[in-house]
């Protein structure tokens, strides 16, 4: 009897081997139809009006959700068409043939679920996330967001792993549409988000909250070394760590074209970009070349070739300075040994500042403003007690704003931020604790950014950057190493030769955690009201702003538009009442300079 | 056959290859240099790039200009005294201008492909002819049996330095020790590297010569030049006893 079944079933699969059956390609959702193994060159055609219902029920069957693209050929000459086939386990029996006109071919079908896309970043592989439901595209709330949540999308996206997520105040704007998905908790491993535990589109959202990502495979570009973020050495991100460009593939064009992405020098050509230093390579870090056509216009439209041997044989790491930059810092231009170069630097500068500045108002009026902060401190920490008995954590923040403080950030702006957000990221992939980096095939070619050459000089880790009016005021016009100063002037950004982003990483993290912490019990308003009035204050705490290119800051300032000086102070640990009690003070303490 | 032609070819390649001799070029002072990469015939297959670099003083290498294939600017790479003075032809030689004798050293052409690296070197020798020939110390006349210094014959600034000789009634005088005295010299002008060749010629007259024509001939690559020295007036007196140990 049991042998007769086994006659049977064998018997049966090989009748299912003429069958057409579902070939996914390359992911659970997405896929096409094939004939069996003995008519396997054959094309399956079906019959117009039963392919549509078929296809809806092998997306629903594979858990992929609706129909989102189905990519189809029809009214072909003599071929077979079936229809009224039974669809099971991925595979169609008992079809029935018919030579009918209303035939089409299914070429690929890509069920909703697969769809995913990145939206207002300066790259494909950052920005918010967006998925597709019901033939509308929509976000994802960042409630329970996680790196883990967005790895998946990263990984569905082509684009790596996450390096950081953002939430509401992220750089990403707030998308539209419907919220098809909120407390995600993924694994990390699942196809897409969909097959992730969540709440579904039950939430309690705004578009405030969209979640957005950076994933490993964003491409971006960065000037680092320079006393502005329009000079330096030009480093190249991908996978996780920042690389450079060999000076093999360097001439007027790229230079010019890099300056236009960076939207330094407004289009005008660079005003050095031939061996601007003597600056080495990284061995650790991989070395990029490009080779552009007349037409790019963009680095991204070349085509990329990864540390080859010989075309960066002999080469130097490639730099720029952008028309209207700063340009470099005096001694890193032909030194080597950067260390002692920076230690001289920082002294020669502290010491000409003070000499220069010894009898300006200016500094009185500094002086007189941080003693203003100093005794707006206190009050807030006594106001915290008051508010809480846990332990508070502050977070002081001087950021001038010389545009309108309701304007929105402009681009240029947001884009600075997204690269410096990444130089984070080394620490918090350097993290022992973090397990999610054990084993993927990424973490081999990381190198933390902060192995670059000039790193004390690179503003975007530098963490006292956001304090740019008195980069206006004091550090510039020494003109000789302005970060240093301005981390001498502000008492509690941490040690001046320590480890800057080690401290940035710490607020970076506790800021993050405890937004969403507020956020899953916020009725919204409060939010919406600090992130009206300053759009991109959360950015500057997470991430350091590198500042506008000074001259055009002191531009602004001839130019007699008022220079104010606000001053952020923001209750971390605590929810809802201080939140909102701060961002009003927030707008008071707009102090008119 | 072919295929053994063929061999043989890859054979010669193999061999040719690593043992690539320097070409040598010859270009003249002052005026612009050009050197061929590879004699004018760069492998355009696959290139991505052509650099050239030179040999510094020290003997590591100089990165001097690049052209990336897809682009018609050359970018300048040099940072010292080749800045200013070096262009690209379209055929990816590289000219230097002004050519001085500082020139003279190996530069390299390098065509880059994302699978090869192909080096050739050339040779640059900067020759310069000399700009003048004169004769000086000319004595008001030759007296018999006495050693006179007939004249000295200098020859400037030239690469390499020319050599001198001296003739009487075009035949050549060569240094005996007894009656013709040679005194050759050159000297180097420490800027420029070019080098003043003087040579003074000390003669005894006889009865003779009178009437005797002196030439100073000089050569610079093969090349004579001829400089007479008007005829001397002759002294007919004998020397005291002695006048040829002066």
């Amino acid at each position: 009897m049991t042998l007769l079944k086994a006659v049977f079933i064998i018997h049966l699969s090989y009748l299912c081997q003429g069958d057409p059956y579902v070939d996914q390609i390359g992911a659970k959702c997405s896929w096409t139809l094939k004939m069996g193994e003995n008519r396997s060159l054959e094309t399956v055609g079906l019959n117009s009006d039963f392919a549509e219902t078929l296809i809806k029920e092998i997306c629903q069957d594979l858990d992929c959700g609706g129909v989102y693209h189905v990519d189809k050929t029809t009214s072909l000459h003599n071929i077979t068409c079936l229809q009224q086939c039974t669809y099971k386990n991925l595979h169609l029996h008992n079809c029935s043939e018919t030579t009918g006109s209303n035939c089409s071919v299914i070429n690929k079908v890509i069920c909703g679920h697969q769809p995913v896309r990145l939206a207002g970043g300066s790259d494909r592989c950052a920005g918010r996330v967006e998925v597709w439901q019901n033939d509308m595209w929509g976000t994802v709330c960042d409630d329970q967001w996680d790196l883990r949540d967005a790895d998946v999308v990263c990984a569905q996206h082509g684009c790596g792993y996450a390096l950081n997520v953002t939430g509401q105040g992220g750089q990403f704007a707030p998308g539209r549409g419907p919220i098809h998905l909120d407390e995600l908790n993924c694994t990390g491993r699942e196809e897409n988000l969909w097959a992730c535990p969540s709440a579904g589109n039950e939430n309690d959202c705004g578009h405030k909250e969209d979640a957005g990502v950076t994933c490993s495979e964003m491409r971006a570009i960065r000037l680092t070394g320079g006393l502005d973020r329009c000079a330096g050495k030009v480093e190249i991100h991908r996978n996780g760590s920042w690389g450079s460009l060999c000076d093999n593939a360097w001439n007027i064009h790229l230079a010019t074209m890099v300056c236009s992405m960076l939207q330094c020098g407004g289009g005008a050509k660079p005003e050095k970009f031939s061996r601007i230093a003597s600056f080495t390579h990284n061995n650790a870090t991989p070395k990029y070349f490009y080779v552009c056509p007349q037409t790019a216009t963009s680095l991204w439209q070349c085509q990329e070739i990864y540390t080859n041997p010989f075309l960066c044989m002999g080469s130097q790491p490639s730099g720029v300075i952008c028309n209207g930059s700063l340009g470099l810092p005096v001694s890193i231009t032909f030194s080597e040994n950067e260390v002692t170069s920076r230690t001289t630097t920082e002294t020669t500068f502290v010491t000409t500042a003070g000499s220069y500045e010894s009898q300006s108002i200016e500094l009185l009026s500094t002086i007189s403003l941080s003693v203003l902060l100093f005794v707006f401190l206190i009050v807030n920490t006594v106001l915290c007690c008051l508010y809480k008995r846990r332990h508070a954590f502050l977070l002081k923040e001087i950021r001038s704003n010389p545009r309108s403080p309701t304007e929105h950030p402009q681009n240029r702006h947001k884009e600075a931020v997204s690269l410096v957000k990444v130089t984070n990221n080394p620490q918090q992939m350097d993290d022992p604790s973090s397990p999610r980096y054990i084993g993927t095939q990424f973490s081999s070619v990381y190198s933390p950014s902060v192995e670059t050459d000039y790193e004390n000089y690179d503003p975007g880790i530098d963490p006292s950057v956001s304090l740019s009016t008195f980069r206006n005021s004091q550090c510039y016009r020494g003109a000789l190493k302005p970060s240093g100063f301005c981390k001498l002037q502000e008492e509690d950004k941490g040690p001046l030769n320590g480890n800057p982003t080690a401290s940035q990483y710490a607020r970076m993290s506790k800021m993050s955690e405890d937004s969403f912490d507020c956020s899953s019990t916020s009725s919204g308003e409060c939010y919406e009201n600090i992130g009206n009035i300053h759009p991109d204050a959360g950015n500057s705490k997470l991430y350091s702003i590198p500042p506008l290119p000074p001259k055009q800051a002191q531009f602004l300032q001839n130019l007699g538009e008022p220079n104010r000086i606000t001053v952020h102070i923001h209750e971390i640990r605590t929810c809802m009442t201080s939140w909102c009690f701060f961002s009003n003070l927030q707008m008071m303490t707009t102090i008119p300079l | 056959s072919l295929v053994t032609l063929r061999f043989l070819h890859i054979f010669v390649r193999m061999r040719t290859e690593p043992l690539q001799g320097h070409e040598n070029i010859t270009a003249w002072y002052g005026k612009t240099i050009t050197v061929p990469c590879n004699g004018g015939k760069v492998p355009v297959d696959g290139l991505v790039f052509v650099k050239w670099k030179y040999a510094k003083d020290d003997g590591t290498p100089g990165d001097l200009l690049i052209k990336q294939s897809t682009s018609d600017q050359v970018t300048i790479l040099a940072s010292e005294e080749y800045a200013s003075r070096i262009s690209m032809e379209k055929d990816f030689s590289l000219l230097i201008s002004q050519a001085s004798l500082r020139d003279q050293r190996i530069f390299t052409c390098m065509a880059v492909s994302p699978s090869n690296v192909n080096e050739y070197s050339v040779n640059v020798e900067v020759k310069k002819k000399p700009s003048s020939v004169e004769i000086i110390d000319k004595p008001e006349a030759l007296k018999k049996d006495i050693l006179t210094t007939v004249g000295t014959c200098i020859v400037k600034d030239s690469n390499p330095a020319a050599t001198i000789t001296w003739t009487k009634n075009k035949s050549t005088l060569n240094a005996d020790g007894k009656g013709v005295f040679i005194t050759p010299s050159v000297k180097v002008d420490p800027a420029t590297g070019l080098s003043t060749s003087h040579s003074t010629l000390q003669y005894v007259a006889a009865k003779e010569d009178g009437g005797a024509v002196f030439t100073c001939v000089s050569t610079y690559e093969g090349i004579h030049n001829e400089t007479n020295l008007e005829p001397l007036m002759f002294i007919w007196i004998s020397a005291p006893l002695g006048g040829l140990s002066k």
